[in-house]
């Protein structure tokens, strides 16, 4: 009788699977479910959210000054490489409007917290805390303050997920800032290491070079960085180089992410 | 012994799933995540051993639903482990019951071990398998700590599910 229990619910749950594999239908139902599972997620990250309100009040007085000075420091220096930006923008969109093609170059932020990481050591899923009623998009990509961080797989009314680009089921179009050689990321499983797939061994790809988003495909726009190559290996017989590289983003420390507001443009 | 359990019994329960789910959700860093314990496994196998009357497959099943709910895996994955991980745990039930730590531990084991086989062949079948053997990991730490949650649930089972007392 419990072996018969036993087989009716793994029957009920292999159905289920492939009910929300397959199909759209229970992706409603999930997101009902997923703000259910909201407050237990509150319930976890309060802690923290209560030690940064707090831990100001306990820090003492020289720190803060040491702290702010800092602080102020590095705004002068952003500020100063700001000015620097403005003039190249400006020189930018006169150099685009003399070649006539337009591009977006400011985005619109919107700022998130990750509440909670995949279970899975493998999968590299957070949920963050903003979802539909904060205008949050499907593919919506997400950067951190240094580089592209991911995109949006799944929205709910007040959390949604956001797979990480070192995610085994992601591959992000990337192109060489050096000299625009354009190449596919794929997620390792590993937090700090993509590969670059299908690169021919005579591609002028170097240790160190930098490699920034190359807005092909449509998911993410142009221009963000992604990572650092970090190793080129070539073992002889084989027809592709093994690439791997190094995400600039912080993904494993980040806990504010941003997202992008602007939708990317078809290409 | 076999009496239906009262509706406080059942929060008690309820309310130890609910912090199994938060501690298999909490964020860890991601070096701590291989070797983080099947919390929730651990849980069901107690209740199982300890509570047959009140916690078996349907109740094991609907965790493992909560499960995928929360960790947003696809609905139904810890839902078909978890019913088999109640399943078997109720046929080594005496055995773990009676059993001093280190012997029962072995049964853990392959109960966790059981779960987690599944759950790993639920992911080939979704074409993201795994790429380490650390995967493993979580089954060693599961039973090394095993003895610690079963002293612990047993404390909070002795003061909130009084089964003998009645």
């Amino acid at each position: 009788m419990y072996a018969s229990r036993l087989i009716g619910f793994i029957l009920l749950s292999i159905a289920l699977m492939t009910l929300d594999y397959q199909t759209h239908y229970l992706r409603e139902m999930r997101s009902l479910l997923s703000t259910l599972a909201y407050p237990l997620q509150w319930v976890i990250n309060a802690p923290g959210n209560w030690a940064t309100h707090v831990s100001p009040y306990f820090q003492n007085k020289f720190s803060l000054i040491e702290e702010n000075k800092h602080l102020h420091y590095e705004h002068f220096l952003t500020q100063a490489k700001l000015q620097k930006m403005l003039s190249l923008e400006h020189e930018n969109a006169r150099l685009r409007a003399l070649l006539q093609t337009g591009a977006e170059l400011h985005d619109a932020f919107l700022v998130a917290e990750i509440l909670q990481m995949d279970p899975d050591p493998f999968v590299h899923v957070a949920v963050v805390n903003k979802g539909k009623r904060d205008g949050v998009f499907l593919g919506q990509p997400v950067v951190d303050a240094e580089g592209i961080m991911g995109k949006v797989i799944e929205i709910n009314k007040i959390t949604s997920r956001v797979m990480f680009i070192t995610d085994t089921s992601h591959g992000i179009p990337v192109e060489n800032i050096r000299n625009g050689v354009r190449a596919i990321g794929i997620g390792t499983g590993n937090m700090d290491k993509l590969e670059l797939q299908h690169v021919p061994l005579t591609t002028d790809i170097k240790i160190g070079d930098k490699l920034v988003t190359s807005g092909l495909g449509g998911g993410y726009p142009a221009g963000y960085p992604v990572g650092l190559v970090s190793e080129f290996v070539h073992e002889a017989g084989a027809p592709f180089a093994t690439i791997r590289v190094k995400p600039i983003a912080k993904l494993g420390q980040s806990r504010q992410i941003l997202l992008i507001q602007t939708e990317p443009a078809a290409p | 012994m076999r009496q239906p359990l009262y509706l406080q019994e059942k929060i008690a329960i309820f309310v130890s799933f609910l912090f199994a789910l938060i501690l298999m959700i909490i964020p860890i860093p991601h070096v701590l995540q291989w070797f983080w314990p099947e919390w929730l496994t651990l849980f069901v196998i107690f209740w199982v051993v300890r509570v047959p009357q009140g916690v078996g497959i349907t109740v094991a099943w609907l965790v493992g639903l909560a499960m995928d709910i929360t960790g947003g895996g696809l609905l139904g994955q810890h839902a078909l482990s978890m019913s088999v991980v109640a399943f078997l745990a109720n046929l080594l039930r005496s055995r773990i019951k009676l059993f001093p730590f280190w012997q029962q531990a072995l049964g853990v084991l392959v109960i966790v071990g059981f779960g987690q086989l599944i759950l790993l062949a639920e992911q080939c079948l979704l074409g993201n398998p795994p790429h380490s053997l650390l995967y493993w990991s979580s089954c060693l730490t599961s039973v090394i700590i095993w003895p610690a949650v079963y002293l612990m649930l047993n404390f909070y089972k002795n003061h909130f599910v009084r089964l003998t007392g009645r």
